[in-house]
């Protein structure tokens, strides 16, 4: 006979313990299942956290968080050949209680979120796939069969938090316009350097944190590159679309070799020692690209609902992990103690989300992704922007400043741009980000 | 098990299974608690043994309570009985051996056969197999790679010799004269637990047993008079990426490279500590 719980959440990542956290924690038997061997050991993440949400779920998380550097210093960096452009923001009020993001190992962070939903009282069983749904006739989920021996296991609701390639997600159902288009491919290095190379390199102290979020510098393939601080390790990588990645015919590690041989980044990772090279696809593609989250009996959080913001100066995804999978919860004890968790029981999952960051952050920018990863705003802005800074800073004595407005004209002729391209850009821009 | 039922050992070992190095220092932070492939495999091959010669399982663990973890796996797999002996988690070998001896030595039945992994991966020496063969009064079969249970109590095992050379054992066990046989991680893999088996075992009783009180150890014959620092393996370097032969090659000879300029200093040694300490926290070595 199978075993039975109220939930079963399948993935023990941010949105999957958060999501059982939050069921046990309101009585509910809660089954987390994990396939790595522990929480996060399958995990592969170059960013900040951005934990806020977490204030409600572990109140003064950060003070046993495992937190790599609190991030103080925040740069975005427009990248063309042999030129970089940087807008940088320190802030050292984000460098004490109650914080604003942090970097992390996610081997780390995982386990410790997940410790907090087994201290609750949801079981933690890993090593375990779940390889399918059970399902009714009518389609209805009513447990998951896993790669065990006896494996199945019924529940109420199924939580769905099985990362970004949801095989439980599409057997739903719930995947109805799949595209390898709503994907970006990450591709990360983490270098072993000493903390106070770090440091000093990037003008830290203590444990504070940088993070450089960079436009350009990827080859001509649509994307962006990154580079973060640990304790004494940097990562330093490149997303890039999918769809650009296979028309470019490069390999993603001939990108990252040159986005480190860049004159921006290469005094950054000098002498690095390269301990870890990973890759993940990464969804994307915002609202366009997200599924439907609820079915009758199953709800989908995190990466598997493609809650991932990608919007350029944002880049966020383990609060929206969180922040869904809580949500997801909160439905599942409602619809479970109101005795209908049909889809229509499970309703109040979209209308939490919406109502919330979670949805409305998509809905706001949910032309960034596609302004952000157009041709323009990945090659020819970033040369408009940097040959524009070159003759504002070049000093041409005896020749006078010819002033913006020609330079720009100049640079826009020489980059490419056209004026109405800039214009309509820009109003998607303002429509996203205003 | 019954009262005086003879059973098959696994005796495992709860180690850091991964765990961060410092490159510097060599302290290590573990990780990941749990048991060696070693151990995993000395338990299947007591599983197996147990199924052919109709034997209850007895899982044994010498450390504090988070050992108990190893347990839980056993039980997941199959294990009917749990024993957690009560110790130090570092106590030496020898004390380790003698704790799992007394403790199997007591347990109603006795044991037919013990497997254990034949080294942990904390850099054990692999020696608490021999040392429990000898508390015991056991015939050892040491540094196994396959066993093939025959007639109960009586199996044959495949040993690894130098130069990929096998020897073939074959082994009687009785309760009262058992053997103890080490395995190593090589043949066979821990089976896949059944999901209720995982959630049962969650609760599985374990029956803890304390240590033997600490009495001073004999004079051995062999001991160890020193031991030298712990030195990792050398590490395959990734290749330098210059395009010019002679530039990578000078990269990897140092030649040209920004180095400071060696000194030689005469201090004093508290002077001369500090003058490290100083260089190191400058170079970020230390914090």
């Amino acid at each position: 006979m199978a075993e039975r719980f109220d939930v079963v959440v399948v993935g023990a990542g941010p949105a999957g313990s958060a999501a059982a956290l939050v069921a046990a924690r309101s009585g509910l038997s809660v089954l987390l299942l994990e396939r790595g061997p522990f929480p996060g050991a399958k995990n592969m993440f170059g960013g900040v956290v951005y934990c806020r949400i977490l204030d409600t779920l572990v109140p003064n998380w950060w003070t046993e968080a495992p937190v790599q550097r609190w991030v103080t210093r925040r740069q975005t960096m427009v990248l063309a050949d042999g030129q970089a452009l940087t807008v940088d923001f320190r802030n050292q009020n984000w460098g004490s209680e109650p914080y604003n993001g942090a970097t992390a190992y996610r081997a780390e962070f995982d386990a410790w979120l997940a410790s907090k939903a087994e201290e609750a009282g949801a079981t933690l069983v890993c090593s375990t796939t779940a390889t399918g749904l059970l399902t009714s006739e009518s389609g209805r989920v009513h447990g998951v069969r896993t790669d065990r021996p006896d494996g199945e296991v019924e529940a109420s609701v199924v939580i769905a938090c099985d990362g970004v390639n949801s095989f439980l997600a599409k057997e739903a159902g719930l995947y109805p316009n799949w595209s390898a288009d709503h994907y970006t491919v990450g591709v990360k290095e983490v270098l072993a350097l000493p903390s106070a190379a770090i440091e000093e390199r990037c003008g830290l102290g203590g444990d504070e944190g940088m993070d450089i979020e960079i436009l350009g510098g990827t080859g001509g393939v649509p994307g962006g590159g990154f580079f973060y601080t640990n304790r004494d390790t940097v990562a330093v990588g490149v997303v890039l679309s999918v769809a650009g990645l296979r028309d470019s015919g490069r390999r993603p590690e001939e990108i990252i070799a040159d986005l480190k041989a860049h004159p921006a980044i290469a005094p950054l990772v000098r002498g690095g020692e390269l301990v870890e090279f990973t890759a993940h696809t990464i969804p994307e593609a915002g609202l366009a690209g997200m599924p439907r989250t609820v079915g009758d009996g199953i709800l989908v959080a995190g990466d598997a609902a493609h809650l991932c913001l990608a919007a350029g100066i944002w880049l966020e995804g383990v609060n929206f992990a969180i922040g869904s999978g809580a949500f997801a919860a909160e439905t599942a004890v409602e619809a479970i103690r109101a005795g209908d968790t049909s889809a229509r029981g499970l309703a109040g999952y979209r209308r939490r989300m919406a109502n919330s960051f979670v949805l409305a952050d998509h809905k706001k920018l949910r032309h960034a992704p596609h302004l952000i990863l157009g041709e323009r705003a990945q090659t020819r802005y970033p040369r408009l922007i940097c040959q524009l800074a070159e003759q504002v800073f070049t000093i041409t004595n005896p020749d006078p400043k010819l002033g913006v407005r020609r330079w720009a004209r100049r640079a826009m002729r020489d980059s490419g741009v056209r004026l109405h391209e800039l214009a309509k850009d820009a109003w998607t821009g303002w429509r996203s980000f205003g | 098990m019954t009262e005086a039922s003879p059973f098959v050992a696994a005796a495992l070992k709860h180690v850091a299974v991964r765990a961060r190095v410092d490159p510097l220092t060599g302290e290590e932070s573990p990780e990941t608690w749990g048991a060696s492939d070693a151990d995993l495999a000395a338990l299947e091959w007591a599983l197996r043994l147990g199924e052919r010669w109709s034997m209850p399982v007895l899982a044994i663990t010498v450390g504090p309570s988070p050992a108990e973890t190893v347990l839980g796996t056993a039980a997941a797999a199959g294990a009917s009985h749990l024993v957690r002996v009560e110790m130090a988690g570092d106590a030496p070998s020898r004390s380790v051996a003698t704790a799992l001896a007394a403790a199997l030595a007591a347990y109603p039945g006795g044991p037919v056969v013990v497997c254990c992994g034949d080294a942990s991966p904390d850099r054990g020496s692999g020696s608490v197999p021999a040392f429990l063969a000898h508390e015991l009064g056991a015939t050892g079969a040491l540094g196994l790679v396959g066993i093939e249970p025959g007639e109960r109590g009586v199996l044959a095992a495949t040993r690894r010799l130098d130069r990929g050379r096998r020897e073939r054992l074959r082994v009687t066990a009785l309760a009262g004269a058992p053997a103890v046989l080490s395995v190593e991680a090589a043949g066979v893999r821990l089976r896949r637990a059944a999901l209720p088996a995982v959630l049962a075992a969650r609760d599985a009783p374990v029956e803890v047993i304390p240590g033997p009180a600490s009495r001073s150890e004999p004079e051995a014959r062999v001991r160890t008079v020193r031991r030298g620092p712990y030195r990792p393996r050398a590490k395959v370097l990734p290749a330098p990426a210059a395009a010019d032969p002679r530039a990578r090659i000078r990269a990897l000879a140092g030649g040209r490279a920004e180095r400071r300029t060696p000194q030689a200093l005469a201090l004093d040694p508290e002077q001369a500590a500090d003058h490290l300490l100083a260089y190191l926290r400058e170079t970020g070595y230390l914090s």
